[in-house]
């Protein structure tokens, strides 16, 4: 199984991540039709859900929490007994990130698209320049634990 | 279709079921405080009666999984509620959470609550001196109650057990002292001990172990039980408990599975 969506319906998801926004605005701003909207967003978040699920079969690992709204999901492993936290990051695919095991400074790649990715899914605000990426790091995973 | 009914049954925190079982809980605090004022007319016994029955249908009895959709279906014993679930957006085990709070998602709930804590401080304040002493543990109750559910939803789970067991720990001592200095007032008031007068001992005691059974319940389920939060598409939470971690876990992988992974 590819873990990862099409283009147009990640942007579509991310679209409707953001708060109080409706589907007849979205056809609006992408200029397709509400049904259309509704299927897409339906086959996205199954489509999301579905890459958690393998992900955590793979892992080998528990569901504490699914977000499909968000493009989050929280994992405990089985052999760690440790959670895992699970970023779909847009146009590149999900992210994992084992608790207690964060550290922008060994891993920036990693913490820029989570980051990033968080920002995008509405999970965050944009961090400032002068915020520490471990501290920002930080922040998100304690948005995911809320 | 799968039917789960052995270790699952929805809560009332949202929709219907939430408003029957907040007007209940307000009744029965209205019920309590009249008793003690010593209304005790057909009044107190229709509302105790309503409170009763409101309680009753607000009830989770059943969580059931059909055609990709969640049933939860409240009431007691007749199933007098059916809520349907579509089109799964989250799914959390709120007490595997860190920082996971019910107030987050079920704030209405509160409101109840907050009435049955404030019902006994306003009821002593117009009544003042007139509250009898034997019922005066009475009054206790709704506010303790109504405490204690306030913390349950405002705090996460770890917190709320670690709250509990300070909560007990200081009621033992407070009710050791209250009940200290109503001996005095009662032999201030009577020239008599309180321990040869049952008919102020009992309602005392009763009160007293009624808030202690309440506590240590509330520290089981603290313990125990896992609250599921599930929110739909249209952005509606719905809350279901199981009766261990580990049946949680089995009820998030069957909605996963079944609901979410569900293109119906």
């Amino acid at each position: 199984m590819i873990l990862k969506l099409p283009d147009r319906m990640e942007e579509i998801l991310l679209t409707a991540s953001k708060e109080g926004v409706r589907e007849v605005d979205i056809a609006k701003e992408l200029g397709i039709t509400k049904q259309a909207i509704s299927k897409a967003l339906r086959e996205g978040r199954l489509r999301l859900t579905e890459i958690f699920v393998t992900l955590a079969e793979v892992l080998n690992a528990d569901i504490v929490r699914v977000n499909v709204r968000k493009g989050f999901a929280i994992l405990r492993s089985r052999q760690l007994g440790r959670k895992l936290y699970v970023i779909y990051v847009p146009k590149k695919g999900p992210r994992v990130i084992i608790e207690g095991d964060i550290d922008c400074s060994t891993n920036p790649i990693v913490c820029k698209e989570v980051i990033s990715a968080a920002t995008m899914w509405g999970l965050i605000e944009r961090p400032k320049n002068t915020e520490q990426p471990n501290d920002v790091m930080t922040k998100v995973l304690s948005k995911l634990e809320e | 279709m799968v039917t789960l009914v052995k270790d699952y049954w929805p809560c009332a925190y949202s929709g219907l079921p939430a408003v029957l079982q907040s007007i209940s809980i307000v009744l029965f605090t209205v019920t309590l405080l009249m008793l003690v004022g010593n209304v005790g007319d057909i009044y107190v016994f229709m509302m105790f009666f309503t409170g009763i029955v409101l309680a009753l249908m607000s009830i989770g009895n059943e969580v059931k999984i059909t055609n990709g959709e969640l049933l939860l279906t409240y009431g007691y014993p007749f199933k007098l509620i059916k809520v349907r679930v579509k089109e799964v957006v989250h799914i959390a085990d709120i007490n595997a959470l860190e920082r996971g709070k019910l107030f987050k998602y079920f704030k209405v709930v509160l409101v109840p609550f907050i009435m049955i804590t404030a019902f006994p401080l306003l009821y002593v304040l117009i009544k003042g001196a007139s509250v009898p002493l034997q019922y005066s543990m009475f009054l206790a109750i709704p506010i303790f109650v109504g405490a204690a559910l306030i913390g349950y939803f405002m705090v996460s789970s770890r917190s709320y057990k670690a709250f509990l067991q300070n909560v007990l720990r200081v009621l033992v001592v407070l009710l050791i002292t209250i009940n200290f200095f109503l001996a005095i007032e009662y032999h201030r008031l009577y020239s008599g001990f309180i321990t040869r007068d049952l008919n102020a001992l009992i309602p005392l005691m009763l009160a007293e172990i009624l808030l202690f059974i309440f506590f240590v319940a509330m520290l089981v389920n603290a313990v125990k039980r896992h609250v599921i939060i599930v929110e739909d598409s249209r952005g509606r939470y719905y809350a279901i408990a199981s009766a261990s971690e580990v049946k949680a876990r089995e009820l998030i992988e069957l909605i996963v599975s079944k609901v979410m992974v569900s293109d119906s």
